[in-house]
């Protein structure tokens, strides 16, 4: 009777889909009712009164002690005792953006090797045996945009495993044997890449969007097979080191921060003052550099509308629809946010899925997202599974809703209910400390007003129809779309050229 | 929660690093339980860190209470339960009635017609299908002035509800969701509604989007493809063989009535148990319990099923071909739900296959690397447990020399004991993760729900001291007696079948 039991549940909704890159708040409701009068319960819950919430949204200074070490590490901490564990996450700039394309996989790469490699004074089945003994959780990995270290350890244990994830970061093994092992995962990996229809068209869609950019790529087996250790030494060396100036592009900074390099949240049962000192101890002696790296390349903002097939026989096609939308550094973010939870963002009441879900049956799993968490380009996305012979008219509809809300058809009442949703729910991004302290320095490693949060909810509050309708035209391109089908072309109920011009991407085997 | 951290810290303090650990206090959470008279039950546990709080509703019926020609009814019934009530989801319940009598009696012609289509000699009209298919369309269509779609889901989320959701497994039905603590009144009304008066609206398309639920996870998805036929592969008598999902031939034959009579069968407040944890106070959520939910009449409930699976007669093999590259699933049969032997079989999966020290992992994975994943973990449920490893091979490796090396690594636990520093290593593992999932509201409200309902007793979320009894003697013991070739059945992914593009 173990963790598992949760594996084989099936549930009524869908997991989001959204958030393979970045995350997104809360989830909403919407739908247009038209002018029905409301049902008797929901009468009754309209009338019921609610006490007030006693909770301040938590603030740096207030809530979450920040300091910054003479290196330039930045340090946020509280305190939970609650339980006997500690938490914690450190931030490293550097990301798979900043490869050239004769690096593809250097960044994925070292992230993996920094954990599995050992360190210069343990091997990486002593550092294992170590961790374990204490049942601590240390793992490192690089993205396309940061590097992230997290530790989860019992309170009692905290002062030998901090230890060990100061050597990780600091005095990394790099051993070559595991980078071995790793290259064939990878490998294995790519040989699998055709495997789950999902991974092929998040892949390709991702392909067609951002062409050869950094966003758009897959690990390259050719580039993968001839990585030396050199290499990703030379990777981290570049990267892994504090320091108090922008790596890369310049980004429109909205605030004063001070944009350091590292960056470390602890939350759990200590104490402060002694954890703050312990911090000083393991990573203060961490050499502070200036960091050069070249800026990475900029998206190239060109439409790619038509629509792509990628052939595999399936009982149901997989498609993603979407463009090149803006970054997270945009003023529209909030109303962006309301507007698609309308949309197909707020799942069950959202429009989308209304229409292709509740009214025709045709999917369990559709709606659109944002993933626009990004400093560069993010994209706009919208998202169904249905079964071949249904692929045309699911696909016709979900183009159908996009042109709907980019003509900025909106009435108050979806409006007010995507406020309330986003508003109400807001306290659950900050379920617990750990939760908390790692959103705030989120904050200011994404270089994000420093009163974000505070004002979250008055700009939620804020949003007006005329908004809505103005962020919808401006963000929603529905002649733009590219249309992305993985599916058994010989079972649908139309041909797709009806949609766009037609383009077939073949599915080549990596061996 | 300060009791809780007292406690805890007790334990981990007073484990000393190299004798054998004592084996834990109990956790002594400050919970309220009361039934009400119609037999509900409820428990509450107090916890004031932030101002939210957690429910989860379980009903005691899940996939195993089904028979062959309704599988799949317990997960349908799932979904009806969001299509609102007599005055949820609806603004005149009153002119919906008609309009459903006549789908429903167009349904049953249709239903009878597609079963025509069973037979070579029964023929079927596949015109008329698609004209009662049509005209039931037209009627929704009518209804759906009526209706206001999604109402349920809709006022949740207006009300901050996060982490919405239901789940349906072999054993249980759950219905969960998050809400700010002060909104707790809006569960109450929302789910003691649709407890007493529930409206299966909109049925024959949600028949059709369970269908494409099932596409997605089990047709298209290798690894939904291969549990499928491993589970009807080691299951002949119990109900476990048969998908929660249900077949395609259920599902498409299954009728709205089916469903009121599921429901009248099953969903009765004696066949539920909430769990509410958050910042609430116990009087208040009783006080709630009593107003909304005490006068929902409770019902004789049917007898439990009790199909355990017969002892297996022999290795059983399964393939399926799938256009993906080979995986492998090996399961053996268990123990009864609760026998001491279950809590080894636990340790056994962690000395396996938990982390990067485990056996699994360091002999299949780093030294021969002829597997790039391995997993091994024990499935517990009401009518029996069932051992599970699932491998992928790494690179040409076969799932058959992947097999031979999963049980070489079984048989060296049947042959040579378990190292201490091993034992103890697991044991403080599933000591650990149990701490962790008391972080979250949610995490604490399902331990508790789910050991209620399986158990009979919500204490019995806490197995830390069944874990520390198991010694490696014992290990050895269980691995001889449950790691046999007749209790092993073994299914692999091929490929696609050869010539078939």
């Amino acid at each position: 009777m173990r963790r598992l039991l949760l594996v084989l549940w099936i549930v009524l909704a869908p997991l989001p889909v959204f958030a393979q890159r970045f995350a997104q708040h809360g989830q909403g409701p919407s739908s247009e009712d038209r002018g029905k009068p409301p049902s008797k319960t929901g009468q009754a819950i309209e009338k019921l009164v609610f006490p007030a919430l006693k909770w301040p949204v938590p603030e740096v200074g207030k809530d979450v002690q920040r300091e910054v070490l003479p290196n330039g590490i930045v340090v946020y901490l509280k305190e939970d005792h609650a339980l006997p564990l500690v938490e914690v996450k450190v931030l490293v700039r550097t990301g798979s953006v900043f490869e050239k394309p004769a690096e593809h996989g250097v960044a994925a790469l070292t992230g993996a090797l920094l954990r599995a490699g050992g360190t210069t004074t343990l091997d990486a089945e002593t550092l294992n045996r170590k961790l374990e003994s204490m049942s601590a959780e240390l793992e490192t990995s690089i993205g396309l945009e940061e590097g992230v270290a997290t530790l989860d350890v019992l309170s009692k244990d905290v002062s030998q495993a901090l230890p060990l994830l100061a050597d990780v970061l600091l005095h990394p093994r790099l051993d070559p044997t595991k980078l071995e092992l790793l290259r064939e995962q990878y490998h294995e990996s790519l040989r699998r890449r055709n495997d789950d229809p999902d991974t092929v068209a998040n892949r390709e869609f991702d392909k067609v969007l951002y062409g050869a950019h950094p966003y758009g790529r897959e690990l390259d087996w050719e580039v993968l097979k001839k990585m030396k250790r050199e290499d990703v030494l030379a990777w981290y060396d570049k990267f892994f080191h504090p320091s108090l100036e922008a790596v890369g592009r310049k980004t429109p900074a909205t605030s004063l921060w001070q944009r350091p390099n590292v960056m470390i949240a602890v939350s759990g049962d200590f104490k402060s003052d002694e954890m703050l000192a312990t911090l000083r101890r393991l990573f203060g002696g961490w050499e502070p550099r200036k960091i050069t790296a070249a800026a990475p390349p900029k998206v190239q903002n060109t439409p790619r509308p038509g629509v792509f097939v990628v052939k595999k026989e399936l009982a149901q096609s997989h498609v993603l629809v979407g463009h090149l939308s803006t970054n997270r550094y945009s003023p529209d973010r909030v109303p962006i946010a309301v507007m698609n939870y309308i949309l197909g963002g707020g799942s069950f009441s959202s429009r989308v899925m209304e229409k292709i879900r509740n009214d025709e049956g045709l999917a369990y799993s559709a709606g659109t997202y944002f993933s626009i968490n990004t400093t560069d380009l993010g994209e706009f996305v919208g998202y169904l599974e249905t079964k071949a012979e249904s692929t045309h008219k699911a696909v016709a509809l979900l183009v159908e809703e996009i042109k709907r809300m980019a003509s900025g058809e909106v009435t108050e009442k979806e409006l007010a209910a995507a406020r309330e949703a986003y508003a109400n729910s807001f306290i659950f991004g900050f379920g617990d400390a750990s939760q908390t302290v790692a959103r705030l320095m989120q904050l200011e490693f994404n270089d994000e007003p420093r009163d974000y949060y505070q004002t979250y909810l008055d700009k939620v509050r804020a949003v007006k129809v005329e908004d809505v309708a103005r962020v919808a035209k401006q963000h929603l391109q529905p002649e733009k779309l590219t249309i992305l089908v993985v599916g058994n072309p010989s079972k649908f109920d139309r041909a797709l050229d009806a949609l766009g011009p037609l383009k077939t991407i073949p599915l080549k085997p990596v061996q | 929660m300060k009791v809780l951290i007292a406690l805890l810290a007790l334990v981990l303090a007073c484990t000393p690093a190299e004798a054998a650990p004592p084996a834990p206090a109990a956790i002594d959470l400050p919970v309220t339980e009361f039934t009400l008279k119609n037999g509900m039950r409820f428990i509450v546990l107090p916890r004031h860190d932030t101002p939210t709080v957690a429910t989860y509703l379980q009903f005691k019926v899940g996939s195993a209470m089904e028979h062959p020609g309704i599988t799949g009814g317990s997960h349908m019934l799932e979904h009806m339960m969001f299509k609102g009530t007599k005055t949820t989801g609806t603004w005149n319940y009153e002119a919906e009635i008609p309009l459903m009598k006549e789908i429903d009696r167009l349904a049953g012609e249709m239903v009878a017609e597609q079963a025509k289509f069973a037979t070579t000699y029964g023929g079927g009209d596949p015109a008329r299908v698609a004209a009662i298919k049509a005209q039931i369309t037209k009627l929704q269509a009518e209804q759906k002035k009526y209706m206001i779609s999604e109402e349920l889901w809709g006022i949740y989320q207006r009300n901050g509800g996060s982490g919405l959701n239901a789940s349906t497994w072999e054993d249980g039905t759950n219905y969960y969701v998050s809400l700010p603590a002060n909104r707790l009144e809006v569960w109450a009304m929302l789910e003691s509604d649709r407890m007493r008066d529930p409206v299966f609206r909109e049925f024959y398309t949600e028949r059709d989007v369970v269908n494409e639920e099932r596409r997605m996870s089990v047709d298209n998805d290798p690894d939904g493809k291969l549990f499928e036929a491993l589970q009807s592969a080691v299951y002949v008598s119990s109900p476990y063989g048969w998908p929660t999902i249900g077949w395609p031939g259920d599902l498409n034959s299954m009728r709205r009535e089916d469903m009121e009579a599921y429901f009248r069968r099953y969903y009765a407040p004696n066949n539920a148990v909430a769990v509410i944890v958050g910042d609430v106070d116990p009087a208040q959520v009783q006080a709630l319990a009593e107003k909304y939910f005490a006068s929902i009449p409770p019902s004789n409930l049917p007898t439990t099923v009790a199909t355990e699976e017969m002892p297996a007669g022999g290795h059983r093999r399964v393939e399926v071909e799938h256009e993906a590259r080979p995986r492998l699933y090996m399961a053996w049969l268990g123990p009864k739900y609760g026998d001491p032997d279950e809590y080894v079989l636990d340790v056994i999966g962690e000395v396996l296959s938990s982390g990067r020290t485990s056996r699994l992992y360091t002999a299949l994975v780093e030294k021969k690397r002829i597997a790039s994943s391995v997993s091994a973990f024990n499935y517990t449920r009401r009518l029996g447990n069932l051992f599970l490893v699932n491998a992928t091979p790494q690179g040409n490796t076969s799932t058959r020399a992947l097999e031979e090396a999963v049980s070489e690594q079984l048989d060296l636990l049947k042959t040579q004991p378990v190292s201490q520093w091993e034992v103890r290593k697991v044991t403080h593992g599933l000591e650990a993760d149990f701490i962790r999932r008391l972080q979250s509201n949610t995490g604490i409200a399902n331990s508790l729900g789910n050991a209620e309902a399986l158990s009979g007793d919500w204490r019995n979320f806490d197995q830390r001291r069944r874990w520390y009894a198991v010694t490696p003697a014992r290990i050895m013991q269980v691995a001889k007696k449950y790691f046999t070739r007749r209790n092993l059945t073994v299914a692999t992914l091929v490929g696609p079948a050869k010539g078939v593009k």
